[in-house]
């Protein structure tokens, strides 16, 4: 229902650089991620869109009416705190009717769109109690349900599941994903959570240092990292990085040999290169690539075998089918194939066109 | 010699200082301060240089306290052999048997009649040696002043040439009848009836008195009209009153280099009779039976003319030595003068009753200077008020049902409390010993320090205290509270008029306190404001001042001559207010004085809640459409709200009894319609001759007040509560 626009805008502290001349454009009804380590800017960014934080410098359209300097309560956006922002004092009721109450709608409509809304989200029984009375979870809700009440051209979440214990994210993940199928509105989440952040994200905005490093359909960002922080971030574990020099048309590094394949000679390769592999492309027969490495120990988690080794100085991570990892001894010597493989820069950390 | 031995002898030292040391050790107390504490120590020097072989020690006791120590000391054995006291309190210490007569007859050649006079008993025996004298004399500026006034129509004339412009001609302590006394028995007026048990101050004569404050201060508003003697002094001292009405003590006072000059009160002109201002004899008094022959040395050495030398050369202090006034160093100095007004005063009077005129008088004198009362009719209202506060004791009860009822509440309470608790209750006490033991320390404090005092309060409300007796009379003070029969209701002296501003003095300063608190923490929140926290440090300032001090600057401030804020009235072009002449701006000076002192307690209290509000919540309710003022409504104020009720309460209680503005600032002016129940409680017990049952019984009253406040807060608080959640 709404198209939210960022041109250009920068929040600065003093000299501090939060988000450098930022351009992002969501569109109607899309659901977006915002990811990236912590202190990057990622609530920086949701508050300027929000109204909370006045950008130092660019703008801010919503449906392409420029919002800069509009109050955050007449930008017709909802947003979901982190810390849940219950009011105390006030009884759920009192809570969720909170945004048309101040907005002097009709008692009768209030009424009715409150319990349309508890409805919705499981939250009649507890209608008259206090947020203290609440459990996480149940709070969790009832901010939820103060956000859709007044059904916002937008939402804006702020690590709106990072309090709750994983069975129950994995509950209310199901159940955002459910309400953005519902109400097509257009989202904006930030989470630490890969998994909230592959599941739920239409497209996913990885932010690093103020600036965004990469943005797409997740599973694009994570097949097709674009720089090794990229690579870096998403997964888990996280892509695994050899250093490697370029001789002719082959890589040698501390304990291996590569070939990449030919397609790559179109670009000439730079001297250094770091060469990823994701812990899941591994396994333990050679494939068209292989590596020796010296086992550091098992971890088995029922249905994965974790596989942390050592390729002459540098470590690598395997993950493996847990059955395959019964043999495996620390201490002992194997060869670890894989097919797929990305190159980066060793200099600039970008990836070096797709490698197989 | 062993540490604990050493400890052990050193106790004993301790303990025995304020005892009565050895027999031969002579022990003198006096009262005295810088000068005269000097010169006497001087005179003592020069006996001990004649009789090295007497032990003596003199000892200086704060005046405030020195009767009482007398009271307690004396018969205790504690007390000195000799002590200077002044004349009045002669009859008080006869009726105590604290002292003993002089032993030989004091010589009429050697001391003034007037000094000797008030000394003596019934029986023509001396009951102290007189040492000096105090009383008024007419101080001005010879530089003003060039011909000292004789008469009162010469004073006035004089005064008046040198009145205007900030300028005073005369300046006194007006409302103090100490400072009115010299007209009022120069006018051949009386304080009290022949036998001494009536008043007889609503005569002609003291209305004459009155007639000539009136003309001093209404008519021709020759004296400044609330003088306290420290500003007279500064006037004085700067040029601002060309004539001051004072005492010996006075010199003092003056700048070294001063152009002033002494001469007795004059003439009263409507009858021709001198001003006759009271006079109060210090004399050496004898406790009773210490008068060994060392003791008696001493005495009769310190009232010689040698030792009176020391005293009036040293000091200044007019002595009671006839010699010294032949003395050709003392010619010159101010000496000569007091003692020509000295044939021309009244000895202060003794009679029990004097204790309770001061007050109504003084009252009666504020409401002449100020011309809300004709000279007639103040002193007759005052004569009233004395007939009043004077009435006999209520009779006395019978203590025996109140006994029962004690005994049967604390039996009724026992069994309540045995028969509801749990068995086995004695083996948790012994199981829960070392606990108790560690909470003994902190009971017995709390028992001695809090429950002792508050039930003899309590309990003092049963009984009335007369001169000299107590007596057991049940309910009747309180009943005589309640029923308020002497005054009508709208009377300042009412004790419900008196308790309706009790009540409107509480809600204004805690209404006030809340709003300026409230405002000022939200001013001091947001995070831009620069310097906030060297202004939360300002804005707490006030509180952390003593409240006396703060309440004598504002006294200051609303003076009404020379206050600050008059003067800035008057750079307005505004007139300037008479603050204690009515009782609106009265209340209003105590009202701003107690908001000036209390409303950095709220701002602490109110800024602390809003920081225990998360940032988040302001973010949510803006996001979600609140605007400012309903943020502030819906957000700030029910979270506040709770964290303030405890602070409401206590400020309440605070206020209900904020003795020291009320008492130092307004001191009840007008009328004591200003008075709260404190103050009111306070003059019972310390102005009006000591009526402590009766303060008690006030002090019970708003003790139950409170409580019942309190209670009613809380039950209506749970209740609120209770229909939210
Ligand atoms: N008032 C401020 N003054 C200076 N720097 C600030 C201020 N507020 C935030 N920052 C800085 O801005 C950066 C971005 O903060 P932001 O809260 O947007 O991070 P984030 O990406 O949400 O991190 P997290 O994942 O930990 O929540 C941080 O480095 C922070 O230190
Ligand atoms: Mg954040």
């Amino acid at each position: 229902m709404a198209t939210i626009t960022l041109d250009k805008i920068a929040k600065r502290y003093g000299d501090t650089v939060v988000l450098n001349e930022l351009s992002l454009t969501i569109n109607d009804g899309e659901f977006v991620v915002l990811v990236g380590p912590s202190g990057c800017g990622k609530t920086t960014l949701l508050r300027m869109i929000a109204g909370l934080l006045e950008p130092s410098q660019g703008s801010v359209r919503i449906d392409g009416n420029d919002v800069t300097q509009t109050a955050p309560g007449d930008r017709d956006i909802a947003m979901v705190f982190q810390s849940y922002a219950l009011y105390p004092h006030m009884s759920v009721r009192e809570n969720i009717a909170f945004p048309l109450k101040v907005r002097r709608r009709d008692p009768a409509f209030i009424q009715a769109r409150v319990n349309e809304v508890a409805q919705q989200l499981g939250l009649d029984p507890l209608l008259d109690r206090k947020p203290a009375a609440l459990s996480g979870g149940q709070r969790q809700r009832v901010a939820m349900g103060r956000a859709i009440v007044r059904e916002p051209k937008a939402f804006l979440f702020d690590e709106p599941l990072s309090n709750l214990d994983a069975a129950l994210r994995g509950r209310m993940r199901g159940e955002i994903a459910a309400l953005h199928r519902r109400l097509k509105a257009t989202m904006v989440y930030v989470t630490h959570d890969q998994h909230e952040a592959m599941t739920l994200a239409d497209r996913l905005v990885l932010l690093n240092k103020g600036t965004i490093e990469q943005m797409g359909a997740p599973l694009t960002v994570y097949q097709r990292p674009r720089t090794r922080f990229v690579a870096e971030f998403l997964g888990s574990p996280p892509m695994n990085f050899l250093a490697a020099t370029r001789n002719g048309a082959e890589l040698f590094g501390n304990g291996f040999k590569l070939t990449p394949a030919a397609d790559a000679a179109a670009q000439p390769l730079p001297e250094k290169v770091w060469v990823g592999v994701r812990p899941e492309a591994l396994c333990l027969s050679p494939r068209t690539h292989a590596v020796e490495a010296e086992i550091d120990w098992v971890e088995r988690t029922g249905s994965d075998g974790f596989l942390y080794a050592r390729v002459g100085d540098a470590p690598l991570v395997a993950r493996l089918d847990a059955s395959q990892t019964h043999p495996l001894e620390p201490g002992s010597r194997i060869t670890l194939g894989f097919d797929e493989l990305s190159l980066f820069d060793a200099e600039s950390g970008r990836a070096l066109g797709a490698q197989s | 010699m062993s540490a604990v031995a050493r400890g052990v002898a050193l106790l004993c030292c301790f303990a025995a200082l304020p005892a009565h040391a050895a027999d031969s050790e002579v022990v003198v107390w006096h009262s005295y301060r810088a000068g005269e504490a000097l010169a006497l120590d001087a005179a003592v020097n020069d006996f001990r240089a004649q009789h090295p072989e007497i032990q003596i020690r003199v000892l200086a006791v704060p005046y405030g306290a020195y009767q009482q120590k007398l009271i307690a000391a004396i018969p205790g054995g504690h007390g000195p052999d000799l002590f200077i006291a002044a004349h009045d309190q002669l009859g008080d210490m006869v009726k105590r048997d604290l002292i003993d007569p002089v032993p030989e007859p004091l010589s009429a050649q050697q001391f003034l009649d007037e000094t000797l006079a008030p000394l003596r008993g019934p029986d023509g025996k001396s009951w102290g040696w007189p040492m000096a004298f105090k009383t008024l004399v007419l101080f001005y500026r010879t530089d003003q002043v060039p011909e000292p006034p004789a008469t009162t129509d010469a004073l006035i004339a004089t005064a008046e040439k040198l009145t205007g412009d900030g300028r005073f001609g005369l300046a006194y302590p007006l409302a103090e009848f100490y400072f009115h006394a010299p007209w009022f028995f120069g006018a051949g007026a009386e304080l009290l009836t022949a036998d001494a048990n009536d008043v007889r101050f609503d005569s002609p004569a003291a209305t004459r008195s009155g007639e000539l404050l009136r003309l001093f201060a209404v008519e021709k508003k020759l004296v400044p009209s609330d003088a306290n003697g420290a500003l007279v002094t500064e006037m004085f001292n700067q040029g601002k009153a060309a004539m001051v009405v004072n005492g010996p003590w006075f010199i003092a006072e003056l700048r070294p280099d001063l152009p002033y000059a002494l001469t007795p009160l004059p003439i009263l002109s409507a009858n021709g009779t001198p001003a006759k201002p009271l006079s109060t004899i210090e004399a050496l008094f004898l406790a009773k039976g210490r008068a060994r022959p060392e003791v008696r040395a001493l005495a009769t050495f310190l009232v010689s003319d040698a030792g009176a030398r020391r005293r009036a050369v040293g000091a200044g202090q007019p002595v009671a030595n006839r010699a010294l006034y032949d003395d050709p160093d003392l010619q010159n100095g101010p000496l000569p003068v007091f003692r020509k007004q000295l044939t021309n005063t009244v000895p202060m009077p003794t009679a029990p009753l004097t204790a309770l005129v001061w007050e109504p008088l003084n009252e009666a004198l504020r409401q002449i200077a100020r011309g809300a009362l004709s000279p007639e009719r103040a002193f007759q209202e005052a004569a009233a008020r004395v007939r009043l506060l004077n009435q006999p004791l209520p009779a006395e009860a019978n203590p025996a049902p109140y006994v029962l009822v004690i005994l049967l509440a604390l039996a009724g309470v026992l069994t309540v409390a045995l028969w509801r608790t749990p068995t086995g209750l004695l083996s948790r006490l012994v199981q829960a010993r070392t606990a108790y033991a560690f909470l003994l320390p902190t009971a017995i404090g709390m028992t001695l320090l809090v429950g002792v005092p508050f039930l003899m309060g309590l309990g003092l409300g049963f009984f009335a205290f007369g001169p000299g007796e107590i007596r057991f009379v049940g309910f009747a003070n309180f009943t005589s509270i309640i029923a308020a029969q002497e005054y009508p209701i709208t009377h300042p002296l009412s004790f419900y008029f008196t308790m309706a501003v009790t009540v409107l003095w509480t809600f204004a300063n805690v209404s006030l306190h809340l709003l300026l608190g409230f405002g000022l923490a939200l001013l001091l929140t947001p995070s831009w404001l620069k310097g906030r926290a060297l202004f939360r440090v300002l804005l707490i300032l006030p509180w952390t001042i003593p409240n006396y001090i703060t309440a004598l600057i504002f006294k200051g401030l609303f003076n009404t001559q020379f206050g600050a804020i008059n003067a800035l009235l008057e750079a307005m072009g505004l007139p300037p207010v008479h603050w204690f002449d009515s009782f609106w701006p009265a209340f209003c000076a105590n009202l701003t004085t107690n908001v000036w002192l209390g409303f950095p307690f709220m701002m602490v209290t109110v800024l602390g809640a809003l920081q225990a509000i998360p940032p988040d919540l302001y973010d949510a309710a803006r996001v979600d459409g609140a605007s400012a003022i309903q943020r502030f409504f819906k957000v700030t104020l029910p979270q506040v709200g709770p964290a303030l009720v405890p602070a409401v309460v206590l400020g309440t209680i605070w206020t209900f009894n904020m003795f020291n503005i009320v008492f130092l600032v307004s001191e009840g002016q007008p009328e004591g319609s200003t008075d709260i129940l404190v103050t009111e409680a306070y003059r019972w017990a310390f102005v009006r001759n000591g009526r402590y049952g009766y303060a008690a019984a006030y002090s019970t009253i708003i003790f139950v007040i409170l409580a019942l406040y309190t209670v009613l807060t809380r039950r209506l608080l749970s209740a609120r509560q209770g229909a939210r959640s």
